[in-house]
């Protein structure tokens, strides 16, 4: 973990909604794993005030740059659209535990929602070395769903879904998941990360299959290193209901410890 | 070069080295931020809240941002008392610096068995006792709303240790200078002043409260002024030293508390938007002295001048 000041190489809009954006910072992207976030300052003002977690996307380690992919919510991604390339942003990471790898016999099953997308990107180009699989991608139109020739280029089979149904499944992407899961009987690892909604039914999905399934969850964060506990989740464990802190426990959770029913 | 400054300042018979600590809840204990600060810079460390027995805190969401603030409702979340002595008093009494203890209970003879057994316990420097805190059912601020309740609390602490204690005030009672002035008849070595002030958010489209329990304590730069005006009053109020806490993000910050009668100052919200926060003012605070040429911090303390 590191705090310093990261420059901004480029920033792209990809779509009405999503930008990504290129940083420089060799040790970011030497040290980072899949499912680790940066913890961005947005402003050097008091307004928005707080920074804002951004999933690691994708990082080019022998340049030395890394990539977030975020999408338009509110005052923190508004203020990062506005960077241009030459700004600096104060950064501390890379944060947060990440993706566990599968073991040699499982294959992977990737399923993103939305900006969901951010970090199983850089996870099924990370894999692609070690073990393919599929990627589910859902989104709400096709102007959502981009860089779908890289991913397909590293040798996964890529399903996409849309609500409006402008591209691929229309309808859900848990349904082209729930679809595929119930013919095929392989050793299959879930990595997910998505809405709320979207994550309780992959849960629930792998759940009736006996499958591992790991979620990466979000949440508003403050300190971000474990301090404040202001990112709480409710789970279950050994010892019963505890709450663990999306930021230093997470943000990526077996899916079976996180209570689904407590959102 | 300037002349050289001393910047040390003394809450009772507690010597700070610097006038800057962290203010309770923003800084966990310690540790999680010892990887991106040096504790060692600091005047002094105040932990996150030790309970009799472990809190889990309240349901999610439990932050959000509001307008140069944010608003929480933690509700106090910690290990207890014997996860406190287990896993965290190692590590802080390993450091150079002051660590004082925040002590909360929903009795007070919750906060006396605190007190009493962590009087036993090496690298404690001192208790802040927080009878403020506004997102819990029992206890915290509720405490602190009788004058008589607090000076029996206090009483009743002093009795079981000997180390400086210093007491937590809300802002949102109303009576803020006559429960000081309780504490202080107590015996309170100390007061802090602002806990944070109760606030709002609301999703219009589900027509919720954003937090899970509606209201939080609001914090950061938006209640600034509030503190500092609430500051000046109760140092007024007594003669024990006060601990301005409440928006300080900047040196510039420290010093407008310092003048308005602040003997020290806690910064919290500012950690979480840069963990260098505290060192920087400790920085700027060198810096003013030795451009004023004012040798000692503390002769700066409540130096504000009102004019006719």
């Amino acid at each position: 973990m590191i705090h310093t000041r990261a420059l901004v190489l480029g920033i792209e809009r990809l779509s009405p909604l999503f930008y990504l954006v290129e940083l420089k910072s060799p040790i970011v992207a030497s040290q980072a794993k899949p499912g680790q976030f940066v913890h961005l300052r947005v402003a050097e003002n008091y307004d928005p005030l707080l920074r804002r977690p951004f999933s690691l996307h994708n990082t080019k380690p022998s340049q030395g740059t890394f990539y977030i992919l975020f999408k338009l919510r509110g005052k923190g991604t508004q203020a990062l659209s506005q960077s241009s390339a030459g700004e600096e942003l104060d950064l501390i990471g890379p944060l947060g535990n990440g993706f566990p790898p599968p073991s040699p016999d499982q294959l992977p099953i990737l399923v993103a929602g939305g900006a969901g997308i951010a970090p199983l990107f850089m996870l099924a180009q990370r894999l692609s070395s070690v073990r393919k699989g599929l990627f589910f991608w859902g989104a709400r139109g096709r102007e959502e769903i981009f860089l779908q020739e890289e991913i397909s280029s590293w040798g996964w089979e890529l399903r996409v879904s849309t609500e409006d149904g402008s591209l691929g499944h229309r309808g859900m992407v848990t349904d082209l998941l729930g679809a595929y899961l119930s013919k095929t009987k392989d050793d299959q690892i879930i990595y997910a990360c998505g809405p709320w909604g979207m994550l309780k039914e992959v849960n629930k999905l792998s759940k009736e299959r006996d499958l591992p399934c790991w979620v990466s969850l979000e949440e508003n964060m403050a300190c971000g290193i474990g301090a404040c506990w202001g990112c709480a989740v409710r789970c279950r464990v050994d010892e019963g209901l505890v709450y663990r802190r999306i930021c230093k426990d997470g943000p990526v959770f077996p899916a079976q410890e996180v209570v689904w029913e407590s959102r | 070069m300037g002349i050289k400054v001393d910047l040390s300042v003394s809450l009772g018979d507690l010597k700070l080295k610097n006038p800057v600590l962290t203010a309770a809840g923003c800084f966990g204990f310690g540790e999680e931020y010892s990887p991106l600060v040096d504790l060692s810079l600091l005047g002094g460390l105040i932990t996150k809240a030790v309970s009799l027995n472990p809190i889990p805190g309240n349901p999610p969401p439990r932050i959000v941002e509001t307008p140069c603030g944010m608003l929480n409702s933690i509700g106090l979340a910690n290990p207890g008392l014997g996860g406190f002595v287990q896993d965290k008093l190692p590590f802080l009494s390993s450091l150079p610096i002051p660590v004082i203890v925040n002590v909360a209970g929903e009795r007070s003879e919750e906060y006396r068995e605190v007190v009493r057994r962590l009087d036993g316990a090496e690298g404690i420097d001192g208790y802040e006792i927080n009878i403020s805190c506004p997102n819990v059912e029992r206890g915290g601020m509720e405490l602190s709303s009788d004058p008589q309740e607090v000076f029996e609390l206090i009483s009743s602490l002093k009795e079981v240790t000997s180390r400086p204690l210093i007491v937590k005030l809300s802002p949102n009672l109303g009576n803020m200078s006559e429960i000081a002035q309780a504490a202080e008849e107590a015996g309170a070595d100390a007061l802090s002043a602002i806990n944070t002030l109760v606030g709002m958010a609301i999703d219009i489209g589900s027509k919720r409260p954003i937090l899970a329990r509606g209201t939080g304590g609001l914090s950061g730069p938006a209640i600034k002024p509030v503190a500092l005006a609430l500051v000046w009053r109760v140092a007024r109020a007594v003669k024990i030293p006060v601990i301005g806490v409440g928006g300080i993000f900047t040196s510039e910050d420290a010093l407008e508390f310092i003048l308005a009668g602040a003997t020290a100052v806690q910064v919290g919200t500012a950690n979480f938007v840069d963990p260098q926060a505290m060192p920087k003012i400790v920085k700027g605070l060198r810096d003013y002295c030795e451009r004023e040429e004012i040798s000692k911090i503390s002769d700066l303390i409540g130096g504000l001048e009102m004019g006719d």
